[in-house]
């Protein structure tokens, strides 16, 4: 987990998120995680999404919509914190999904 | 230059609490040299797969422990990382350093060391194959092959029963393999009633964690088993720049390479040792084979009868798989290929084929970041 503390590349890997900001796609598969790795397992279970965008490009990411995800809902990418080590690393957000 | 093996040998697969992975390396080159009446000068070279040891143990540069292990005869010792191909590469590397004519007899090696660590931190570690953004999310690997299998299933109308006649059959080869990590028969009710990994992927879906290792000696001297040809390619890191979730393209195209290189037709196998580690990529892989057409391996597979096991052709995984023999992941790739050795000389005791002549391993890194295909003939 030594990606997710570093400051200076979570600020590279970061960088690049703003382009998806707001962008709309669907939804074309999806599971829950119940078996996370170090720092997720707090937040599991999960439900990882693969959205197509309308601009046909993909991306993985967590949904954090309320509705129940389904195979070809509308969802939106919005800014959420992804991880955070522990009370000393630094916040690290990335892109999610939430129902259109 | 044609390229033969001479023998093989694995360690019991499984939580191996009282052996570290030098024992488990140890006890592989022994066996084999004392069985083969070598010792270490009489080797060109060894080739080692592993992929965890630095990730989760602080232990690297196992070339230099593999030459005090081999008395220290100072011989070239090549590691290979490749995920869970990290052993089918090693092998890929000792094949083309006998064709290019710099020895004459080399050990392969996979070995692996896992059980030392929490579910947790091999589940992270495991996930370094992962892409960036992947990670960021927070997939898994049983993550990553249920967004196939998600859409596998909705996709061909088949159902969670589908995938655990995979599990089901890849069991009962391992109650027939005493190496095997998981030796119990299992029934499609106990992989339906097993808790969710990930959804649609049950823990009977999953192959285990494991410790091991296998060795094999390749030779350029004529022996029973030729090693007629074994291929790499490679595929997208990312889930998401792939054009089509259900074609492993490195599956695909490793195959191609491998049966062209080899001269003989995917029809013509008599066996398969193809990589499971979830019970959907035993299905996809099948049909990135060309074993099945799109969509037909689920139906195919259902045909598989406890009572005729031998029946359907070819006759897949009789190691066990990674399901049910264990993954120990940069040994696996080795052991699908000593599998295949021990069918093609008649060594495969209660699981023996009788009259395979020719048999294909395929070895997958990732969820389909590469692939390795190597193809033995009798």
């Amino acid at each position: 987990m030594k990606s997710f503390k570093n400051p200076v590349k979570i600020w590279r890997r970061q960088a690049k998120i703003r382009s998806y900001l707001g962008k709309v796609g669907k939804v074309l598969s999806f599971t829950v995680i119940r078996s996370a790795g170090l720092g997720f397992s707090k937040f599991s279970p999960y439900v990882v999404v693969l959205v197509e965008f309308d601009d046909k490009t993909k991306l993985i990411g967590q949904y954090q919509g309320i509705a129940e995800v389904k195979i070809g809902m509308k969802v939106k990418a919005v800014v959420r914190l992804a991880i955070q080590e522990d009370d000393d690393s630094p916040l690290v957000y990335s892109i999610k999904f939430v129902q259109l | 230059m044609k390229i033969y093996i001479k023998d093989y040998y694995q360690t019991k697969f499984g939580e191996l609490w009282d052996k570290s992975l030098t024992d488990l390396i140890f006890e592989t080159v022994s066996v084999l040299l004392k069985n083969n009446n070598l010792s270490a000068c009489d080797l060109s070279a060894v080739f080692v797969g592993n992929m965890l040891s630095g990730v989760l143990d602080d232990n690297l540069l196992l070339s230099a422990k593999i030459n005090e292990i081999l008395s220290n005869a100072g011989l070239p010792v090549i590691r290979s990382e490749a995920a869970c191909a990290s052993g089918a590469v090693a092998f890929f590397n000792a094949v083309n350093f006998l064709k290019s004519g710099q020895g004459k007899t080399v050990l392969v090696l996979g070995v692996e060391k896992m059980t030392d660590f929490s579910s947790e931190e091999v589940t992270t570690a495991l996930a370094s194959a992962l892409s960036g953004p992947e990670q960021l999310a927070g997939l898994t690997f049983p993550g990553a092959y249920a967004l196939m299998a998600k859409v596998y299933l909705e996709k061909y109308g088949y159902t969670q029963e589908h995938l655990a006649n995979v599990a089901v059959a890849n069991h009962f080869w391992g109650s027939l393999n005493p190496k095997a990590q998981f030796r119990q028969k299992i029934s499609v009710s106990d992989v339906l009633n097993s808790a969710y990994v990930a959804d649609p992927l049950k823990i009977y879906d999953c192959s285990p964690i494991s410790d091991g290792c296998a060795g094999l000696l390749l030779t350029t001297e004529k022996t029973a088993v030729e090693v007629s040809a074994c291929s790499v390619a490679t595929d997208t890191l990312s889930l998401s720049e792939r054009k089509d979730l259900l074609v492993l393209d490195s599956v695909a195209r490793s195959a191609e390479l491998a049966l062209t290189s080899a001269g003989v037709s995917i029809q013509e196998i008599d066996l398969l040792e193809v990589h499971d580690c979830f019970t959907i990529a035993q299905l996809l892989v099948l049909e990135s084979l060309g074993v099945c057409g799109k969509g037909e391996a689920g139906d195919w597979f259902a045909d598989f009868d406890q009572n005729k096991p031998f029946a359907l052709r070819p006759v897949v995984n009789t190691s066990g798989g990674l399901k049910s023999c264990g993954h120990p992941v940069g040994a696996t790739g080795v052991k699908q290929i000593g599998e295949l050795f021990l069918q093609l000389s008649n060594k495969a005791g209660a699981r023996q084929v009788s009259g395979a002549k020719v048999g294909l391993a395929q070895n997958t890194a990732g969820s389909g970041g590469l692939s390795v295909v190597s193809i033995l003939t009798r």
